[in-house]
C-alpha cells in the first residue's frame, strides 16, 4: 500500500499489465524516454527499453489507431495513446470503421486494445476538449473514465485485459492531484460498474471525471441545507451501469447528471434517455443535466472557470429538482 | 482448388488461370443478385496472382474490388461466399456483415469493416508489426486501389512501415479509376513508385493484367519482408473493364470497344500464352471454364435455398462485444 497520484496508479497498473502479459506494448507519441505526457508513462523506458514493447510514434494519430487495431486483430494487446482526446477525432475513421470487429466477423476476429488519452481543464491551460461521447456512440467500443487514483490503477488493468478497444479518459487536473492508498497487489474494477462515492437519501447525482468531486463538494455544502446528496461514480461511461442508477433512484427519487463534456450530443443524455425508459415510475421531479453550455471552450481564466460546471451549479440542480417536486396523484 | 486440371508443365500459372476463371464466375454469379456490386472485371490478374503469392500463416488484406476473389485463392467456398454477399445464414459471418468487403473473415484474411478506405491499411502496418514483435515469419500484404491510395493512411502508414522495417506490402490495384475519378489526374506527380520511394520504400511497378508478373512481385517482395529486408510497394497498372459498380452506366469515360477490353484481358493473354507455351490447350481451357461454371451454377443454387438468418438475439446489444 502506497500513497499514488493517479498517474502513478495508471503507471502502476502499466507496468503489471506489461510484465504479466508479453502480449502487451505501448504505442504512442513521447512515451519512452521522454516518459510519455504528464509523465503517463514514467519509469517503464527505464527498466523496460529492451523488451522492443514500447514504441515511440510519429505524429500520425490515425495510423497510430489502426496498426494498434491491426496488431489486436493479430493477437496483440496494444496500449497506444494519442495524447490529448482533442486528438482522438483524428482516429475517428478507424474507431467508425471498425465498429464492432467482434460483430461484423461473428465473433471470428477481436481488437483487444487500449486507447489512452488525456482531457479536461486544469492547470495545464491546453488540450482541454472531452470528445469521449463520440466513442459512446461506436458499438462494441468501451469507454472508462475513473475519477480516483484506486479506480485508475484497476481500471487500467481490466482494460488492458478486457476483449474488446477500450478508450481510457484520463482528466489532467485529477493525474497529478490528490494522492491515496492503492493497493501494490493485484486487483481489478470492472468495465460496467459505477461506485456509490457517498450514499445519500434525497438526491442522486451521477457524476464522471473530475465532477465526482465537485459533487462531493456539492453534497457537502447541500447536507448543511438537510439535503443527502447520493453521489455516484460512473467510472464506466459505456456501457454504463443503469441497474446500479435505478436502484438509486428508486430510493432517492430525483437525478442529476453531472459531466465535463458539452451537455449537446454528451454521454450524460443517453442515462437521462435509459432512466426515462426504464425508471420513470422512480422520478419525483425533473431530471436535470449539468454540462458546459455547447460552445467552444473559452480560453481565459474567468470565462474557462464560468463554462466548467462547479460545485454551485451542481448543486443548484439538486435545489432544483427538489423544488420541482412532482405532485403525486 | 481441388478440382483443378493439374496437367501442364507450369502448375503456377495453371492456377493462376484457373484462379482468374473461377473468381470471375463467381462475380458474374454475384451481378445476378445485386446490382449495386463492385466487380472486379479486368482486374483479376491483380488479385489473383497477389494472394496466390501469400504462404499460407501470412496475412492478406484484400481491397474491397476482387475481395471475395482473393477469398476464394485462399480456401473460402463459393457457396458460403454467394451467401455472405445475398445475407444468407450459411455466409461467412451469418449476415452481420456484407460479404463483399473480406469474403471468409480469418486470423489471416481480414481488411475492410465499412466503406471508409484507408484503415485496412494501417490495420496491414499492424499485423506486420505484431509479426515482428512476436519474432515470427509471417509477412503481409495489403492491396487498395488507386483511390485509397490518396488516403492519408496510406502515408502515415508508409512512413511507420519503413520507420520500424516491417514485414509488409503495399499492392496499388490501380484500375485508372477512383469511381469516375481518372487516376492521371487524382494521382499528382505520376507514378505512386516514386511516393513510396520517398518513404525509403523499395517500389517496383508491374504490368497488372499479367497474373505471372503479379504473383513474381508479390514472392519476392514478400520473401524479401519475410528476411527483414522491411516493407515494398507495388503498383499494378491495370483497368476496370466495368463501371463502379455493376449498374454504373460509366458516363464519365468513353466507350471501350469489345476489341480493346478483350485485348488486355487478364485471362484471355494468361491463357494465349500458356496455349502458345504448350502447357494449355483449347480443351483444357474449356474444360476449366466448365469446372468453374458447374462449380457457381451449383453453390448458387444452394444458397437461394439457403435460410435466411433469424433475428432472434443477433441484434441485442451485448452481441457488440466480445466476452
Amino acid at each position: 500500500m502506497t500513497r499514488l497520484t493517479m498517474v502513478e496508479a495508471i503507471v502502476q497498473g502499466l507496468r503489471e499489465e506489461f510484465e504479466r502479459d508479453e502480449r502487451v506494448f505501448l504505442f504512442g507519441q513521447d512515451i519512452g524516454k521522454f516518459g510519455g505526457p504528464l509523465q503517463s508513462f514514467k519509469g517503464l523506458w527505464e527498466d523496460h527499453k529492451d523488451s522492443g514493447r514500447i514504441i515511440d510514434a510519429p505524429i500520425s494519430e490515425e495510423a497510430i489507431a489502426a496498426v494498434s487495431f491491426g496488431a489486436a486483430m493479430r493477437g496483440r494487446r496494444p496500449v497506444f495513446e494519442l495524447m490529448f482526446s482533442e486528438f482522438t477525432p483524428l482516429a475517428m475513421a478507424v474507431f467508425g470503421s471498425e465498429c464492432g470487429i467482434n460483430y461484423k466477423t461473428d465473433g471470428v476476429l477481436q481488437a483487444p486494445l487500449v486507447m489512452r488519452t488525456k482531457f479536461g481543464t486544469g492547470p495545464h491551460r491546453g488540450h482541454p476538449e472531452d470528445f469521449h461521447s463520440l466513442f459512446v456512440h461506436c458499438p462494441g467500443v468501451k469507454v472508462v473514465m475513473p475519477s480516483t487514483p484506486y479506480d485508475a490503477k484497476g481500471l487500467i488493468k481490466s482494460a488492458i485485459r478486457d476483449p474488446n478497444p477500450v478508450v481510457f479518459c484520463e482528466h489532467m487536473a485529477l493525474l497529478h492531484g490528490r494522492r491515496e492508498e492503492v493497493p501494490s497487489e493485484e486487483y481489478l474494477i470492472p468495465i460496467g460498474k459505477a461506485d456509490i462515492k457517498r450514499d445519500g437519501r434525497d438526491v442522486t447525482v451521477v457524476a464522471s471525471g473530475a465532477m465526482v468531486q465537485r459533487s462531493l463538494q456539492a453534497a457537502t455544502a447541500l447536507a448543511s441545507e438537510g439535503v443527502e446528496v447520493e453521489v455516484i461514480d460512473l467510472r464506466s461511461i459505456s456501457p454504463f451501469d443503469i441497474d446500479l442508477i435505478l436502484a438509486s433512484i428508486e430510493r432517492t427519487r430525483h437525478l442529476v447528471v453531472v459531466h465535463e463534456a458539452w451537455k449537446t450530443g454528451g454521454s450524460g443524455g443517453e442515462i437521462v434517455a435509459e432512466v426515462a425508459e426504464k425508471g420513470h415510475e422512480f422520478l419525483d421531479g425533473p431530471v436535470m443535466r449539468v454540462a458546459p453550455a455547447h460552445i467552444p471552450i473559452p480560453y481565459s481564466l474567468p470565462l474557462e472557470k464560468a463554462f466548467i460546471p462547479d460545485q454551485d451549479d451542481i448543486a443548484n440542480a439538486v435545489r432544483k429538482t427538489l423544488a420541482r417536486k412532482r405532485v403525486s396523484a | 482448388m481441388s478440382a483443378l486440371p493439374t496437367a501442364g508443365v507450369n502448375s503456377v500459372a495453371n492456377e493462376l488461370l484457373a484462379g482468374m476463371i473461377r473468381g470471375r464466375a463467381l462475380e458474374a454469379a454475384v451481378k445476378t443478385v445485386s446490382g449495386f456490386y463492385h466487380a472486379a472485371l479486368g482486374e483479376e490478374a491483380v488479385i489473383v496472382g497477389a494472394f496466390k503469392a501469400l504462404a499460407a500463416d501470412d496475412v492478406g488484406l484484400p481491397h474491397y474490388r476482387g475481395a471475395i476473389v482473393a477469398s476464394l485463392m485462399r480456401g473460402a467456398t463459393s457457396r458460403e461466399l454467394l451467401a455472405g454477399i445475398v445475407g444468407k445464414v450459411t455466409g461467412p459471418t451469418r449476415g452481420r456483415q456484407r460479404g463483399d468487403f473480406v469474403g471468409k473473415f480469418s486470423d489471416t484474411h481480414f481488411g475492410l469493416f465499412s466503406g471508409t478506405l484507408g484503415p485496412s491499411i494501417g490495420y496491414a502496418t499492424g499485423s506486420a508489426l505484431a509479426a515482428t514483435l512476436d519474432g515470427s515469419n509471417v509477412a503481409t500484404l495489403v492491396t487498395f486501389g488507386d483511390g485509397t491510395s490518396n488516403s492519408g493512411l496510406l502515408y502515415e502508414s508508409l512512413n511507420i512501415a519503413s520507420m520500424l522495417k516491417l514485414p509488409v506490402v503495399f499492392l496499388c490495384q490501380n484500375n485508372q479509376f477512383a469511381i469516375s475519378m481518372p487516376a492521371e489526374k487524382a494521382i499528382a506527380g505520376g507514378a505512386l513508385t516514386k511516393r513510396a520511394e520517398a518513404f525509403g520504400i523499395a517500389a517496383t511497378l508491374v504490368d497488372g493484367n499479367d497474373a505471372m508478373a503479379v504473383y513474381e512481385a508479390c514472392r519476392t517482395a514478400l520473401a524479401a519482408a519475410r528476411q527483414g529486408a522491411g516493407p515494398h510497394f507495388i503498383e499494378a497498372r491495370t483497368y476496370r473493364a466495368g463501371g463502379h459498380w455493376v449498374s454504373d452506366p460509366s458516363a464519365y469515360r468513353e466507350n471501350l470497344t469489345p476489341e480493346i477490353l478483350s485485348a488486355q484481358d487478364p485471362i484471355t493473354r494468361l491463357a494465349e500464352a500458356m496455349i502458345a507455351g504448350g502447357s494449355l490447350d483449347e480443351m483444357a481451357l474449356a474444360e476449366i471454364r466448365k469446372q468453374a461454371d458447374a462449380e457457381i451454377s451449383e453453390a448458387m443454387a444452394l444458397v437461394q435455398d439457403d435460410p435466411w438468418p433469424e433475428a432472434g438475439d443477433v441484434i441485442a446489444t451485448a452481441n457488440a462485444y466480445a466476452v
